[in-house]
């Protein structure tokens, strides 16, 4: 336990000393503060406007920060070979990878929180009336970060090469947004096997509109507590399914 | 960095979490399939061919509800330009493409009442196309049965359509009791009251309008506020 908390601690002070990471919280922030000017335009819809695209923002670059912090993690302390001063030492693999994907949340989190109130400070200024759609959404974003970087961590092991596990991670976010699109192309599907070879194609890709509470906040539903626990529950399985196979090619690795 | 894939299959402790792989996969679909998560239903329908592209990389980053809002922009800024087109017969029809703007809004975040509310009103009270109106709160309706505001934006534009403006008048007084009711309906209702020569009631709703969002609206309602003051003697306090 010490020693994830260890590669924690770690990795969250190399992710905050990145340049990139700085960059990107700062043109998060330049982009929260744009959808000021998309506010201006939209007459009675101002506050909306503000609040749902700095929420989206947020998200975005959380994203961003996590492919990149992902993909880059592992890669770079194998390419720069210091990835042996660790494995080394009487440090079991999977403690480094698990130790290594909490970190690089951690990082993640602490930049949307600096979003989020930065975003929250615009919000008052505008005038909004405080309401927890703002407070609910952001755990429910959380989750879906998480969901993408044990992904990326995954591809970053599974691929030699940085911009193909980009792709790949961009991609399964891309398409975790459109499954219930595919699933209505699946049942409208005449083609038997096409229809059988989409729904086992979903089994696969991570299902965000489970956790997207963000986007449907004002739907009629079950309460948010009700959304979050089954929303919290799949992200938990979906991240375990992909740090174990994560951890299959890590721990038969060779350097 | 090589991989042996034999020795990759052949370890137990591969296999094992390989194995609790699958399994969490396949646990995690079941969650996501009995999930009672609220969701958009399935975005099947590109209504405008030049935005296909934005609306599909909306959909795709699960940004429909900023897609929404970007498309209401989009039907705000073609609003206010003049725009016009001449059909095979000579005549001419302003803002032809205001229905189908409306649609694309719908289309991407079918919940957005405030935007089936704002596209009917233009169209039944600014330009006359009332069954333009009803086509467009039916499809607010399909998607929400239960935002009962429709029905009552629906009732108006009938009764409006048949000249009765008392029931009108009674239908947007309700409408205006909400939050989410456009500034355009309560300057509209207010005009209506003006021309009426119920100049008390139009000067409270024009107060009313000095707290909209929308700046526009508080210039008019100023100015008509004015012209209350100054050439009916409505004294605002």
């Amino acid at each position: 336990m010490a020693s994830v908390l260890s590669i924690i601690h770690y990795t969250f002070i190399q992710q905050s000393r990145n340049h990139l990471y700085m960059v990107v919280i700062l043109f998060g922030l330049t982009m929260i503060a744009a959808s000021l000017l998309f506010g201006a335009v939209a007459g009675d819809q101002e506050i909306e406007v503000i609040l749902d695209l700095g929420l989206a923002v947020t998200e975005l670059f959380g994203l961003i920060m996590a492919i990149f912090g992902a993909v880059t993690l592992i890669l770079e302390e194998i390419e720069s070979k210091t990835i042996y001063l660790l494995l080394t030492r009487p440090l079991p693999r999977s403690h480094y990878l698990i130790g290594r994907f909490f970190g690089l949340l951690l990082s993640i989190f602490v930049s949307m929180l600096f979003m989020g109130v930065f975003h929250l400070i615009l919000l008052f200024v505008k005038g909004w009336t405080l309401s927890a759609t703002f407070f609910v959404s952001f755990p429910f974003m959380i989750l879906k970060i998480s969901v993408i970087t044990a992904l990326a961590l995954f591809f970053s092991l599974f691929s030699t090469s940085s911009v193909s596990s980009i792709v790949f991670t961009v991609l399964f976010w891309l398409l975790g947004h459109f499954g219930t699109e595919l699933s209505f192309l699946a049942n409208k599907s005449k083609n038997a096997i096409s229809a059988l070879g989409t729904k086992a194609f979903l089994f696969l890709i991570p299902d965000m509109s489970v956790m997207n509470y963000r986007d449907v906040f004002t739907l009629a539903g079950p309460h948010w507590t009700q959304q979050f626990l089954w929303g919290s529950s799949y992200a938990f399985l979906y991240c375990l399914a992909c740090l174990f196979l994560a951890l299959a090619l890590f721990s038969r690795k060779e350097f | 960095m090589p991989f042996n894939q034999k020795a990759f299959f052949s370890s137990r402790k591969t296999n094992i979490y390989l194995g609790l792989t699958f399994l969490f996969i396949f646990f995690s679909r079941i969650v996501s399939v009995y999930s009672p998560s609220s969701r958009f239903p399935p975005f099947h329908k590109i209504l405008m061919k030049e935005y296909a592209s934005l609306d599909t990389s909306l959909v795709l980053m699960g940004l429909r509800r900023v897609g929404g809002e970007l498309s209401f922009i989009q039907y705000l800024q073609y609003l206010s330009a003049p725009q016009k087109e001449i059909n095979e017969k000579g005549n001419t029809k302003p803002y032809p493409r205001l229905l189908v703007l409306s649609k694309r809004t719908g289309s991407l975040n079918p919940y957005y009442h405030y935007s089936y509310l704002f596209g009917a009103g233009v169209l039944a009270f600014t330009m006359n196309r009332h069954s333009e109106a009803i086509d467009l709160l039916a499809e607010g309706i399909r998607w929400d049965p239960s935002f009962w505001r429709y029905r009552l934006y629906a009732g108006a534009i009938a009764f409006r359509e048949k000249k009765e403006t008392h029931k009108v008048i009674e239908l947007l007084e309700s409408a205006i009791t909400y939050p989410d009711c456009p500034s355009m309906i309560k300057n509209i209702l207010a005009g209506i009251y003006k021309k009426q020569g119920r100049y008390l009631r139009a000067a409270e709703i024009y107060i009313q309008l000095l707290n909209s969002r929308d700046k526009n609206y508080i210039i008019k309602a100023t100015q008509n506020l004015h012209d209350l003051e100054k050439n009916h003697g409505i004294i605002l306090q």
